[in-house]
């Protein structure tokens, strides 16, 4: 409590020293805007270094080592990687993995166009685009795991679909290909990753002035003719914010390959976890390098397809 | 002849509310027509019922005969101009043009060729290459109106198409509108607030209020001969009066109102006695007289309690008491050698018989 009668001659002596730290502190930054925001940066800094910078550092510094029976061996060499690309092995797991990064980006494409479309025009009541939207959105706030897990019993051998399909007597034995193939594992990514494509392209589609849409009819386009010449030329952002997620979750996809995918055919991820099952740390580093540098290459050359900052 | 367009009982709700409550209009080709209100009063909503955009509730939209139930807008064969404009952000200024008409399957050849003699007719041949946001307000309204144009439609529809544009370009737009459409000979049906721009450009003007026409009638009409005291309030700058008929007599009518006996042209009505009434008489036929001069009928005095001053023209306000505001708006050269109006001051007015104009319906 502040007593009034109290003359600020009187003050505490703390509270004075304080309050003129705090103001000679201003004060100099208010000259130096540069240390200012030197300051601001500081924090997030200090955080990125301590868990991006420093473990990719080490990732890099391990994948010119050699891997020990014990651990890792500071000796450095450029083995790892002249195993790795001289094998072809991985050149195959390469092609194989950005297969299914396109494939899968392509299917997410053909689905969530049609879907973030159906939100934006044919829902018409805000109450319902919101509940709908929700409705793509709220399988995410369950875990990665449980998601690609709870394929399991839904469409193993003796899972749901199966049991359903059976009993109508649609198939007359169960259907193999709904788990462990390639095709499921495709399936499974495109459910995973169906919601990164739609709340981009929802988004971008949102934006779009309603009389642009208005315009188009008028000159005699059709629904169909309007998405192509229009919405799709004018949803180019939200469709490579979109494909920016796909593929870049999807080249680290590991998960769903084992899960859904039955772990036969691993992707250059799964390599890495391979690896190091067998302890070989410095080889994973190198293949973590390497699948760091693709996502890298992969991600500036669809920003310089379409540059997203120009938006 | 069969008219170009054709509304009957068009009716549109939303929800509870009646935004259009049938409307009957026939539109002749190559006719300009304008429809006003203030904003709400269901002008937008007519003329998405027309483009198709909106589907009516009851009555009937015909376009050159055909009936246009069930028929979507992009088989109306009708141009849109909007007071966004609503070009295509992603498109350049030909491209922009040329929509409609790859929309037809024309060739290439054609909608170029078609789209350049569009441009031409704008001045704007020279910008077709650019993009739609290095334009200015101006030029994307002459996009807009080129890539309507350009299709050669049965119908153009204008919303506000001038709203957006600063006053003096307004004025240029207008007459280049009204030239554009008289040298193709499309009909036009104008959707705006903005009565003075209806006055100028329309052949015939539409006043709306509660989705309702209160009047159809030529720009002359509708200013010296309003129907109803809505439009009189609305379309141009009007003094209301009310009252009871005193005396009808020699094609003059003699109304009593509050303010006194004030003489009004028949124009062949012969309306009861004691009937009430409702009269108008505009601002600039109001004459100011000087005080002690030779006072006849129709003369009023009232204190000045707001000024204007508009380039030619002085707007005054005089309190002419009992809540009666009376308008008065002088032309210049009527003032020489008077002592200039000041607030406070009174002003006494009179104007002729043939100025006031009894309104058809009470």
């Amino acid at each position: 409590m502040r007593q009034t009668h109290t003359p600020p001659a009187k003050a505490p002596a703390l509270e004075v020293s304080t309050t003129l730290v705090v103001r000679r502190g201003v004060a100099f930054l208010e000259r130096h805007p540069g240390v200012a925001s030197l300051l601001l940066v500081l924090p997030g800094t200090i955080w990125m270094m301590l868990f991006v910078g420093i473990p990719l550092a080490s990732i890099v510094l391990f994948s010119f080592w050699r891997s020990g029976f014990a651990g890792l061996v500071p000796d450095y060499n450029v083995e790892n990687y002249a195993a790795l690309l001289g094998g072809r092995t991985f050149w195959r797991i390469t092609f194989w993995t950005y297969e299914v990064v396109i494939i899968a980006l392509a299917g997410v494409i053909v689905l969530a166009y049609p879907a973030a479309y159906a939100i934006w025009r044919v829902v018409r009541d805000d109450r319902w685009k919101t509940a709908v939207l929700l409705l793509c959105v709220v399988p995410f706030w369950t875990s990665y795991l449980t998601r690609t897990i709870t394929w399991l019993p839904m469409f193993g051998r003796e899972g749901v679909v199966n049991r359903v399909l059976l009993a109508l007597g649609v198939i007359g034995e169960p259907l193999e290909i709904l788990l462990y193939t390639p095709y499921s594992m495709m399936w499974g990514l495109w459910s995973l990753y169906i919601v990164f494509m739609i709340g981009p392209l929802y988004h971008s589609m949102t934006k779009i002035d309603e009389d642009v849409m208005s315009a188009a009819a008028m000159l005699g386009a059709t629904p169909l003719r309007t998405f192509f010449h229009v919405v799709l030329p004018l949803t180019r952002p939200g469709l490579m914010a979109g494909s920016l997620f796909v593929m870049v979750l999807g080249l680290g996809e590991f998960f769903t390959e084992r899960v859904i995918g039955g772990a036969q055919n691993p992707m250059l991820a799964g390599l890495i976890l391979r690896q190091i099952d067998i302890f070989q740390w410095a080889s994973a580093s190198a293949i973590a390098v390497t699948l760091t540098v693709l996502t890298l290459v992969t991600v500036s050359a669809m920003l310089r397809l379409f540059d997203l900052r120009k938006v | 002849m069969e008219s170009d367009v054709r509304l009957e009982g068009v009716t549109k709700r939303f929800g509870k509310v009646t935004a259009v409550d049938g409307l009957g209009l026939e539109v002749s080709r190559g006719e300009f027509v304008s429809v006003i209100g203030p904003s709400g009063c269901g002008k937008t909503t007519m003329m998405r019922l027309i483009a198709g955009l909106d589907q009516p509730d009851a009555g009937q939209i015909w376009i050159r005969g055909e009936r246009m139930e069930g028929v979507p807008p992009y088989e109306r064969n009708i141009g849109l101009v909007f007071q966004s404009f609503a070009l295509f952000p992603h498109l350049d200024v030909m491209a922009n043009v040329e929509f409609g008409l790859r929309m037809r399957g024309e060739s290439a050849q054609h909608r170029e060729e078609k789209a350049m003699r569009a441009l031409r007719a704008i001045g704007m041949e020279n910008l077709a290459r650019r993009r739609i946001e290095q334009l200015s307000g101006g030029q994307k309204q002459r996009v807009a109106l080129a890539r309507a144009l350009v299709v050669e439609p049965s119908l153009i529809l204008l919303d506000e198409p001038l709203g957006s544009l600063d006053a003096k370009l307004r004025i240029e737009m207008q007459s280049e509108l009204k030239s554009l459409q008289r040298q193709m000979g499309i009909t036009f049906i104008h959707v705006s607030h903005n009565q003075g721009e209806a006055l100028v450009m329309a052949d015939r003007i539409a006043v709306m209020n509660a989705g309702r026409f209160e009047q159809v009638a030529t720009p002359t009409e509708i200013y010296k001969e309003p129907r109803t005291r809505f439009v009189a309030e609305f379309v141009g700058r009007n003094n209301i009066f009310e009252g009871e008929v005193a005396e009808s007599r020699n094609g003059i009518v003699r109304v009593q109102t509050r303010h006194g006996v004030f003489a009004i042209e028949a124009r062949g009505r012969v309306p009861a006695e004691r009937q009430r009434l409702i009269f108008v008489v505009r601002a600039d036929s109001m004459r100011p007289v000087d005080a002690g001069g030779p006072r006849t009928e129709n003369v009023v005095s009232g204190v000045i309690k707001g000024l204007e001053y508009a380039g030619s023209v002085m707007l005054m306000v005089l309190d002419l008491g009992s809540d009666q505001e009376l308008k008065v708006e002088q032309h210049e050269s009527l003032s020489l050698g008077r002592a200039a109006p000041r607030h406070g001051a009174t002003l006494t007015v009179t104007w002729t018989p043939a100025d006031a104009h009894l309104l058809p319906t009470p």
